[in-house]
């Protein structure tokens, strides 16, 4: 009990804070545009890690074993395709229009209306999905960690974090994240450690699971080489359309700070992915040797931790593992939030307030919308994430990679990309869980390539009708 | 000469869209790397001098490509393929964006 308040004393202290120094829409969208490499890299990788690896990724590792590992395969590439891609261009952008939000940049390069609320719909759409990621892994590790009802923690932890991201927008978020993102990375290592100790070693358990399930080392797995490749070009190219990463470079101080970003994200990301690999594998070849007890593998993660014996590294752990899980959650709701309040009016023609009221009602809504979400969805968490992930991929990819790097692409390419991909990955959702689709046809991918078709051939034939307009 | 042109959009989506359908891996490789040097190539053209970030990130791709290759060639039995896996991400993290770094202009040469 006095960690919860200790816990709860904290946010409260922390979002007063926030409050009292975020006073504009730019201080609580973009954090004032004041944030370095350094902060932007461990803040943009816990964004966007969190349940999904801790809880998903070695669940997901049991589930399918070396197979899962070509999600995180791209991992060396991600930080500089970033930057490469779209970070240098979102940059350039925000310098000559102010923009705040990623429907600021489709509006600032395919005009007002549809392009922006198309965005911002697909932003809100997919944050929640993926918000409600978080607060099923919250669920998950309370139930089975720390022995208190699922809902209890993942309430707790998604009001903790409404009441910092409601009170200081991305000014708190950024510095919450960052903060948590060291939190994940010690905890990951730890954690790796501690499952792989617990197999004998790296050498005897892979030597475990190829005596016991030879198949889950196979680098291509049930699903074959196509659906593996098309998993790593969905978490590679990827990267370059979720919102929560693309909102990092929106709150940067200036263009020099990209050049350190992509070393930053890379090595945050890699100590956090070892997570994946280290407890997949320790705990797969626990689990195959009868030592562990699963029922569905998105509990090896908690299940492994809850059998370490000792009361204090199993809180210490569910605390990091809660920590990751709020972390991707405060740029999520401030994504929601800027879309309801900001982005959808602008697109109906209506002035967004500068007030921020409406803005910390949103983050407050979304939250609640989030948590309402999961705790009714049966999925497991990595499907959720899947989801979310496919659906920024497929509105938000041809867009931001070709939209606004070819000269030639038109506001109707835009708005036909912006509408037929999302449609298209749903419609493939659908036919890949009703079995009318090979699983080696990924819908994220399926939809943002059927939408850089879109753009590009209604583009050709519209000629060039694209304009630049302030975000103010 | 821009690398990513409607031409390059539209064969790299064909490609990947006969690929999956297909089921053809190896085809699936060779767009996959092809696309990931596509959406760098701008950023890279625009640097000054354009060369030694070009050369440096064909190699990052050859190496890549190389090893999905060899993977779909000769698949490794037992934990062969898992460690090449391994192998593959320690290389590739420390040289991806330490070359970013080293080629990075403080000024762009602009669209």
């Amino acid at each position: 009990m006095t960690w919860w308040l200790l816990f709860a004393a904290a946010v409260l202290v922390f979002a007063i804070w926030g409050w009292r120094r975020t006073s504009s829409p730019q201080a609580f969208f973009a954090a004032s545009r004041s944030v370095g490499p350094l902060l932007a890299g461990l803040g943009g990788t816990a964004a966007g890690l969190s349940a999904f690896v801790f809880v998903g990724g070695p669940g997901y590792f049991a589930a399918v074993g070396a197979a899962s590992l070509w999600i995180i395969l791209s991992a060396p590439l991600t930080g500089a395709l970033q930057c490469w891609a779209v970070g240098e261009r979102v940059v350039s952008l925000v310098r000559r229009h102010g923009c705040l939000t990623v429907p600021d940049l489709v509006a600032s390069r395919f005009g007002e209306g549809w392009p922006r609320g198309l965005t911002a719909l697909a932003v809100a759409v997919g944050a929640i999905a993926t918000l409600a990621v978080q607060v099923k892994g919250a669920a998950i590790v309370g139930e089975v960690l720390l022995g208190t009802p699922g809902w209890m923690v993942a309430w707790a932890a998604v009001a903790a974090t409404v009441v910092y991201s409601a009170a200081g927008g991305m000014r708190t978020g950024i510095l919450a994240e960052a903060a948590q993102g060291l939190v994940m990375a010690a905890a990951a290592i730890a954690l790796a450690v501690f499952a792989l100790a617990r197999a004998g070693g790296p050498r005897q358990a892979i030597a475990t699971i190829a005596e016991l399930r030879p198949e889950l080392l196979d680098p291509w797995g049930g699903p074959g080489p196509t659906a593996a490749i098309g998993l790593f070009l969905l978490f590679a190219l990827g990267t370059c359309a979720q919102p929560h990463y693309l909102q990092k470079f929106l709150l940067l101080r200036d263009r020099a700070s990209l050049r350190w970003l992509p070393l930053v994200m890379t090595g945050a990301l890699l100590a956090v992915l070892t997570v994946w690999v280290g407890v997949g594998l320790g705990g797969t070849a626990l689990w195959l040797r009868g030592d562990l007890e699963l029922q569905s593998p998105d509990q090896l993660a908690p299940v492994l931790l809850a059998s370490a014996g000792s009361r204090t590294f199993v809180v210490i752990a569910a605390v990091a593992v809660v920590a990751a899980v709020m972390s991707t959650a405060a740029s999520l709701l401030n994504l929601v939030s800027a879309a309801f309040t900001r982005d959808l009016p602008r697109a109906l023609g209506l002035s967004p307030s500068s007030n921020l009221l409406a803005a910390r009602l949103a983050t407050v809504g979304a939250g609640i919308a989030a948590a309402g979400l999961a705790l009714a969805s049966d999925r497991p968490v990595a499907l959720l994430g899947v989801l979310g992930w496919g659906t920024f991929t497929a509105a938000l990819l041809p867009v931001m990679v070709v939209g606004l790097g070819w000269k030639r692409a038109s506001r109707q390419g835009a708005i036909a990309a912006l509408t037929v991909g999302p449609l298209v990955q749903l419609g493939a959702e659908w036919g890949r869980s009703a079995g009318a689709l090979a699983l080696r046809w990924e819908p994220g991918l399926l939809g943002a390539a059927v939408g850089a078709l879109a753009l590009v051939v209604l583009s050709l034939g519209h000629g060039t009708n694209s304009r630049e307009e302030a975000c103010g | 000469m821009r690398a990513f042109t409607p031409v390059v959009v539209l064969l790299l989506v064909t490609g990947w869209l006969l690929a999956v359908a297909f089921d053809q891996p190896l085809l699936a490789a060779l767009v996959a790397v092809l696309c990931l040097g596509a959406v760098c190539a701008d950023a890279v053209r625009r640097r000054a001098p354009a060369r030694p970030p070009a050369v440096a990130l064909t190699a990052i791709l050859v190496v890549l490509g190389g090893f999905i290759g060899l993977l779909l060639l000769n698949p490794p039995g037992g934990a062969g393929g898992f460690l090449a896996q391994i192998a593959v991400v320690a290389v590739l993290a420390p040289v991806v964006p330490l070359v970013y770094a080293l080629t990075f202009g403080g000024e762009d040469r602009g669209e």
